[in-house]
């Protein structure tokens, strides 16, 4: 027998979020590094895609 | 790749917890541009992580090299931030979920998978402090989120244009779901 017909659990709480507040060092470090990861993979994949290729031909 | 962002009311996602659907970090994973656009739209809130969108983030690498560049990107908790996880949340999420799904059943929605009725499942716990991002429109049904802005995204070769919906849970839209399922079923 289906007893769930609504869904039990809804936020209630209709206080704000604390507002972040970043560390504008640490926030320009971490965009750097995940740039930086982000273009490695690129390089990974690219790497992959053209060896692929080649044991195609 | 150019991520073109529509008009977005900021106040509608501003100090809010932004739940990323797996498609959504896979593009922010993939281009720089789109990585920035989605910081920027997003610098007032908490871009959160849901551990199942990172299980299915993380799955199916490989390479060892791309695993370890994958965690080193998802980890960094400057960027984002884990959603909050303990054994009765889970248990509260699941609860949530099943429901969810009884609801898009009514509705004829069936393509959205257990992940995303937990992402959904947390947003509605997290109701009204929650939105989500997510490619699958389809997913997160009209019928109970509503849609708060949108993303656009130019993919530089083949110049084709994807959308990245934001939405949020709709209280009112829930209640009268619910109001015409147990109509039907008496």
């Amino acid at each position: 027998m289906v007893k769930i017909l609504s869904i039990p659990h809804i936020g209630s709480d209709n206080g704000k979020i604390t507002p972040r507040k970043d560390d504008k060092t640490s926030m320009l470090r971490a965009v750097k590094e995940i740039e930086e990861i982000i273009e490695e993979n690129n390089r990974i994949e690219e790497s992959i895609k053209k060896e692929n290729e080649t044991s195609r031909d | 790749m150019r991520p073109l962002v529509t008009e977005i009311n900021k106040s509608h996602i501003a100090n809010k917890y932004v739940f990323l659907d797996t498609n959504v970090l896979n593009l922010m994973f993939r281009d720089k541009d789109a990585f920035n656009c989605i910081l920027d739209v997003f610098s007032e809130s908490y871009l959160t992580i849901e551990s199942l969108v990172r299980f299915e983030f993380l799955r199916d690498v490989f390479l060892p090299k791309q695993r370890e560049l994958k965690e080193l990107f998802i980890d960094n908790e400057v960027i984002f931030f884990p959603s909050a996880e303990h054994q009765q949340l889970f248990n509260d999420a699941k609860e949530n979920a099943l429901a969810l799904s009884f609801i898009y059943a009514h509705k004829d929605v069936k393509s959205a998978s257990f992940i995303d009725l937990m992402i959904a499942a947390k947003a509605v716990i997290h109701f009204p402090n929650a939105i989500i991002v997510t490619q699958n429109r389809k997913d997160f049904p009209a019928f109970l989120f509503d849609t708060v802005g949108v993303i656009n995204y130019e993919e530089e070769k083949t110049r084709q244009i994807s959308n990245y919906v934001i939405v949020s849970f709709n209280k009112e839209n829930y209640k009268s779901a619910i109001n015409s399922l147990e109509k039907v079923l008496g």
